[in-house]
């Protein structure tokens, strides 16, 4: 933000002061040489020479540290020069006028002025930065972008068209999702959803609806025996339901496996059947399987179902 | 004849006023004035003054090391004033005040004299310029 906001809020300000005390003849705002505001009534020769005279007082200023306020009466009227923050603010009055009245107004209303200013000033950067911090995101990753779009054509349909009853479709049944519904073809808003519709894929692909594999941390136990396949790892009946029950129809054969250094490996898997492990969180794990893993006896491992 | 003779002895008396002559007007002025300043030197929070006119000048400071720079920033005020003034049509320059961050100066011109008074800014400095030009 520039000196050209200060100067139009200034320059109003200056105007309404006229307005409110006509006996302030002249009136400007200043910063070092520069003027930023001034009445309609004072002209720029006069401003500048005066800015000069003022500057001259500044210079020798040091003597009573610093300039705050100049006061000039003459035999016909005032001049009151008042040093700000960031500007000065000169007004000239005349012997008439009720001089307490005028410097309220003025010491009041420009210094609050140039607050509002400052505050704007302060906050537009902000919102700037904001605004570069957090842009608006412009590419969503293919599965949000699928999401999104889904819900913005069913909002559409919800505007469009009188309200209908969904039936949830079983998971991995192939779904239609807009292909039944009525578009007026000629409205703007439909062509747009025609083209997000194109977008998106109208068929799910049954994987789409399943839920991610939940994984389930458990404690190494060693297996062995002779009539133990090697190739098999032992877990809880109750984790196995569990996956059964919610990728229902799908095959589970084999489990995953992964030790906490992230080492990992598939094996085949069978419920525990000894009752002094099972329920205890632990998995049951032959010797082959836990030098593959590089895990032994007590530490951590975490499992997840493989789904063909 | 009795009213000839009033007016005749009014008249003289009249034409003995109008021959005094003007530097003592001047220099009885300046005594008033500088015995009203000496008076306010006394009051806490003045720093100082300086009167001077044509003839004559006097001057007491807190801190008389600061002499010339006090007098080369009075100066420059009161050229810088007359200027304003020419510029904003104030008139004839009365009085003039500045105020710094410090302490703060009022400027007095009374017929031929100038006064800076030096002074704390919590002085009331019109109270002050009461008590030297009633």
């Amino acid at each position: 933000m520039n000196s050209t906001v200060y100067t139009s809020a200034l320059q109003n300000t200056l105007s309404e002061i006229k307005n409110i005390c006509p006996e302030v003849s002249n009136s400007f705002v200043f910063n070092d040489s520069d003027l930023i505001a001034k009445d309609d009534s004072t002209s720029k020769k006069n401003i500048d020479q005066a800015i000069v005279a003022f500057n001259l007082v500044e210079k020798e200023a040091k003597t009573i540290g610093g300039l705050k306020s100049i006061r000039v009466e003459g035999t016909k009227g005032k001049l009151n020069l008042a040093y700000m923050d960031k500007f000065n603010l000169a007004t000239v009055i005349s012997n008439k006028a009720d001089e307490n009245y005028v410097n309220t107004i003025t010491k009041v209303l420009v210094p609050t002025v140039i607050k509002l200013v400052d505050e704007i000033k302060v906050i537009s950067p902000e919102i700037e930065a904001e605004i570069n911090e957090n842009p608006k995101p412009i590419a969503e990753p293919p599965e949000k972008d699928l999401e999104i779009k889904q819900e913005t054509s069913q909002e559409l349909s919800e505007i469009k068209n009188p309200p209908v009853t969904l039936i949830e479709p079983p998971a991995n049944e192939k779904v239609e999702v807009v292909g039944g519904l009525n578009y007026n073809p000629n409205t703007e808003d439909n062509s747009e959803n025609q083209s997000i519709e194109e977008k998106s894929p109208i068929e799910f692909e049954d994987n789409n609806f399943l839920a991610e594999p939940p994984v389930t941390q458990l404690i190494v136990e060693k297996l062995g025996g002779i009539l133990v396949p090697s190739d098999t790892v032992r877990i809880d009946k109750e984790i196995i339901e569990k996956w059964t029950e919610l990728f229902d129809g799908k095959k589970i054969k084999m489990v995953h496996i992964e030790n906490v250094n992230g080492k990992s490996t598939q094996s085949k898997f069978r419920n525990i059947k000894s009752s002094k492990h099972a329920g205890k969180g632990v998995i049951r794990i032959p010797d082959k399987i836990q030098l593959e893993l590089e895990t032994s006896k007590g530490e951590l491992v975490t499992i997840k179902p493989v789904i063909d | 004849m009795a009213n000839k003779k009033q007016i005749a002895q009014k008249t003289e008396s009249l034409v003995v006023v109008e021959n005094q002559p003007a530097v003592p007007i001047e220099v009885s002025l300046f005594k008033n004035l500088s015995e009203n300043l000496k008076k306010i030197r006394s009051l806490e929070g003045i720093l100082g003054y300086i009167i001077r006119n044509g003839i004559s000048a006097e001057i007491d400071l807190q801190e008389p090391e600061k002499l010339v720079e006090y007098a080369i920033f009075t100066s420059q005020i009161v050229d810088s004033s007359q200027e304003l003034a020419e510029l904003f049509t104030l008139g004839g320059l009365k009085t003039m005040l500045v105020e710094g961050a410090e302490f703060k100066v009022l400027i007095l011109i009374i017929n031929e004299n100038k006064i800076n008074i030096f002074m704390k800014n919590n002085i009331d400095h019109i109270k002050i310029a009461e008590k030297i030009s009633p």
